[in-house]
């Protein structure tokens, strides 16, 4: 089936089966690899992108989903009003080692940080905690997670 | 005549061709066999080279891990990259510099003591001229000079002082760039991933080539199953399979939608029926272990001698103890992936995530019979990876399927496949028999290990190692079990307690059978014997009527070891805590402690645990000296890295079975640590004067499993000794102390 939908800003039609994963019509189709693969079951985040602002693990939603409805990617995280400051707060803490698992982690945050630009921390932390990272960068991810919000209260106060 | 003091890598490649180019628009490639596994060595080689030739990162292209361009530098692994790598490339760009500036110097007829150097141009600091390596290069046969016969042994030129604008694409002032840089570590990965641009391709996962198809591979659940039953009608029916390839035991489907085929191979397995494993192992590491054919062999003490006897004879209290860990999983986040293409010449190029590229290129050739000079294999980025994943199996895969179908393949292994398949870390069990003199001083220690080998990597031993290469043809030969010798050892690292130890034998019963591949995983064996040894010494401290810390310390007399043991207890307040803490109350502080290797970097850490229906870790201590710092931020996020991911195994992993393989095929069955189970951590760098730089990465790795399981000691009242350390299993312990 044609589904329409808008991603990082601009209008794409695909051919695509409505039923498979989000993520492969995003990697393949649209040659957004930002997002990424990890399990297929939505366990580990790693291919988390957005959906009408909503964070959604693309490899466990059909493409359907994005029907009429706009999607940010990794790709469209600098041109995101908060998603450019995540970016700075994850660089500026330099929380990452590998960095296969980040963009799905920056990705949620700014879904997060959009709707609640101060989050509890329980909440904050249950975000992050739909999140695998093997390399034990953890303390550094939550770091740039409470730096992205401290930048944002700046931002908020100018 | 071969000089001193040349690197051991450059001696085989002796040219400057081999390591340096001078390519089109004034750049500069940089060849190297070490490769990048998410642990930042790619930055910290490129600023090394750069400041020896004296250009700017930004004029540097990296070339690592490529067979047809690249020095055979062997595994990136080990914690050698720097030392290694580092040593030839520093060589290759000083031997360089200098031998170019001595042309500069003719061709603007003055002393060299009159140059300068910026941006790979030299300057003449009495007039200002100057003239580039490129210019210089031309009708100069520099790819051919012999750089394993000369030290450089002159002081590089200094950097030519350039205006406040002329700074590094870091933003750095490029005349202030150190030797290895600043934050190397991930930060080179991490601007290059964020960076708008430089998404695409930044993992081999996200390369494509023209005409590509998608594989998956169809497989059991443990790495000896064979394909019983087939249903080949139905699995080619299946929606987005265009070609089914079936090879002995290896199975795979190829099509041109990722989609479908992604999903076909989860409906094919409903078609095919594997056979069940040759060995099941118990849930009870200690009594599977031991029921296991062993060759056993002294590698320390030479067994029990006279003195050993005599020393044993002679002690006032004999303890003995036993601690295991099971197998446990690398678990990459990315699961690995390769690609394969035909090439016009009749040849294959391969692309693959795996630490060594010679190694896999040589053992492919033999499996699939074609000559290594026909094969290319080139390295791209994969996951975060911590020693022999599914990296080399993976490009097998997509190298046989290259091989068979003649069109540019791409394998993506699944999550299961991952978890399932890939080799893990070996399960092992120590055991500690050791006495106590009148005065509470151990007079006698034997230690046995049981462990299979902890290397398992194309090209050790004889046989192949390739999961797919035994399925496809089972007539190839099977690897030969051994494991990584002394001192460095395997299931031995760290088996040999770094204390002052009068009567020591340790003995190592190496397991030649095992119910997966078991290879390389962060710390090998010093995972597991720092979980005994550490809470051995804890055990012999509680028997001596003395303090943990106190009863380390009057065993131990290498300054530095004293030094990381007596600033992690500053640092945590060790005297006010064991007794704030009453014992069996609930909240405990362990210490542990092991120099890596026995000959690398120190690490001592304390561990703070509160256990009420679940077990968290409030806080961790490390006090680690790893010589000369070179990159603070980069070791810092080295050791929280090896802190976090060895609590992840003390508390909550092991692999699993059941009658089908491998039963913790998925994140579900197989949990890692998340982020509401973080403690926080303090980090001290002690940098003793004069003291070289030693690897950072795998140091907390032992230190970490014998503080957590003291920790847990002081808080039960009881000794947890086998991994892991899950609630359940602690209210097993609990129930029945025995």
């Amino acid at each position: 089936m044609t589904i329409d939908f808008e991603l990082n800003g601009e209008s794409v039609r695909l051919e695509a089966d409505p039923k498979l994963p989000l993520l492969y019509a995003l990697r393949n189709d649209c040659h957004d690899t930002g997002a990424r693969f990890g399990c297929g079951t939505g366990h580990c985040g790693a291919c988390t992108v957005m959906v009408d602002g909503m964070a959604e693990q693309s490899c466990n939603v059909p493409a359907a989903i994005a029907a009429g409805k706009s999607v940010c990617s990794p790709e469209g995280l600098d041109a995101h009003p908060v998603g450019a400051l995540v970016l700075q707060a994850f660089q500026a803490e330099r929380a990452a080692q590998c960095g296969y698992c980040i963009n799905g982690l920056m990705m949620s945050l700014t879904a997060l940080l959009t709707v609640h630009p101060a989050p509890a921390d329980a909440v904050l932390i249950e975000v992050l905690n739909r999140h695998l990272c093997r390399c034990g960068t953890h303390l550094r991810i939550a770091r740039a997670a409470r730096r992205a919000i401290a930048l944002l209260g700046q931002k908020a106060q100018q | 005549m071969i000089a001193q003091g040349i690197p051991a890598n450059i001696q085989p490649f002796p040219r400057l061709g081999d390591w340096i180019e001078f390519v089109e628009s004034g750049l500069f490639q940089l060849r190297t066999g070490k490769v990048e596994i998410g642990q930042g060595i790619a930055n910290a080689l490129t600023r090394i080279a750069c400041d020896a030739l004296g250009i700017d990162p930004d004029q540097a292209l990296m070339v690592a891990g490529d067979t047809s361009l690249c020095p055979d530098e062997g595994y990136t692994s080990g914690s050698q990259s720097i030392e290694m790598g580092g040593a030839a490339l520093r060589h290759a760009g000083q031997v360089a510099q200098q031998r170019f500036a001595a042309l500069a110097a003719k061709h603007f007829a003055v002393d060299p003591s009159h140059l300068s150097i910026a941006r790979g141009v030299f300057h003449c600091d009495l007039d200002g001229r100057s003239i580039s390596y490129h210019a210089l290069a031309q009708g100069v046969d520099y790819p051919n000079w012999r750089i394993d016969c000369v030290e450089p042994n002159h002081s590089p030129l200094a950097k030519t002082r350039l205006g406040p604008a002329e700074t590094g694409p870091t933003g750095e002032d490029s005349s202030a760039l150190v030797v290895v840089g600043t934050a190397a570590g991930g930060a080179g990965v991490l601007a290059a991933d964020l960076g708008p641009s430089r998404v695409i391709a930044q993992f081999i996962h996200d390369m494509k080539i023209d005409g590509m198809q998608h594989a998956r591979v169809l497989r059991g659940l443990h790495p000896h199953a064979k394909a019983l039953q087939v249903d080949r009608g139905a699995i080619e029916s299946l929606p987005g399979v265009q070609t089914f390839v079936w090879l002995g035991d290896f199975l795979a489907l190829v099509g041109s939608n990722e989609a479908l085929i992604a999903q076909a191979q989860v409906l094919a397995q409903a078609y095919v029926v594997w056979s069940a494993p040759l060995m099941i192992p118990g849930a009870d590491t200690e009594a599977w272990l031991l029921s296991l054919p062993a060759q056993t062999q002294w590698v320390a003490g030479l067994g029990p001698s006279d003195a050993t006897i005599a020393a044993a004879r002679g002690a006032a209290q004999r303890l003995v103890g036993r601690y295991s860990r099971p197998y446990i999983a690398h678990g990459a986040i990315g699961p690995s992936c390769a690609l394969a293409a035909p090439t016009e010449a009749g040849g294959l190029t391969i692309w693959t995530h795996s630490q060594g590229v010679f190694q896999l290129r040589d053992e492919i050739s033999r499996a699939l019979q074609r000559t290594p000079a026909s094969l290319r294999v080139i390295h791209q980025v994969g996951s975060g990876c911590y020693g022999h994943n599914g990296a080399d199996d993976v490009a097998f895969d997509a190298a046989l399927l290259a091989h068979t179908l003649n069109v540019p393949v791409r394998v993506q292994w699944s999550r299961q496949q991952e978890l399932a398949q890939s080799p893990m870390g070996a399960a092992s069990l120590i055991e500690i028999d050791a006495g106590l003199d009148a005065s509470g001083r151990i007079c006698d220690w034997r230690q046995s290990v049981w462990s299979q080998s902890h290397n398992n990597r194309p090209g050790s031993g004889g046989g192949i190692h390739l999961l797919g290469a035994r399925a496809f043809d089972p007539s190839l030969p099977e690897p030969v079990a051994k494991d990584v010798p002394l001192p460095t050892g395997g299931g031995l690292r760290n088996a040999i307690p770094y204390y002052e130890l009068p009567a020591l034998t340790v003995e190592h019963h190496f397991l030649t059978e095992a119910p997966v591949r078991t290879s390389a995983l962060r710390s090998l064996g010093g995972h597991a014997n720092g979980l005994a040894i550490e809470s051995f010494m804890d055990e012999l401290a509680h028997l001596a009527g003395q303090d943990p810390l106190a009863f380390r310390l009057a065993h131990l007399r290498d300054a530095r070891a004293r030094a990381v043991l007596e600033s992690v207890a500053a640092r945590c307040g060790w005297s006010a805590l064991r007794e704030q803490y009453a014992v069996g109350e609930g909240q405990g502080i362990g210490i542990g402690f092991a120099r890596y290797k026995n000959r690398a970097g120190f690490a001592a850490v304390a561990i703070e645990v509160q256990v009420a229906h679940q077990v968290s870790v409030p806080r961790v201590w490390v006090a680690a000296d790893v010589g000369l710092v070179i990159d603070r931020d980069g070791v810092l996020n080295q050791i929280e890295g090896g802190v976090i991911q060895a609590l992840s195994w003390c508390l909550k992993e092991a692999v699993g079975w059941d009658a089908d393989g491998v039963q913790t095929a998925d994140w579900e069955t197989y949990p890692i640590l998340g982020f509401d189970e973080l403690p926080t951590l303090d980090i001290v760098l002690l940098e003793p004067e004069e003291a070289l730089s030693l690897g950072a990465g795998e140091i907390a790795a032992g230190p970490v499993a014998g503080a957590l399981a003291n920790a847990l000691t002081h808080a039960l009242g009881v000794r947890p000794r086998h991994l892991p350390f899950t609630v359940q299993r602690l209210r097993e312990l609990i129930e029945n102390p025995a």
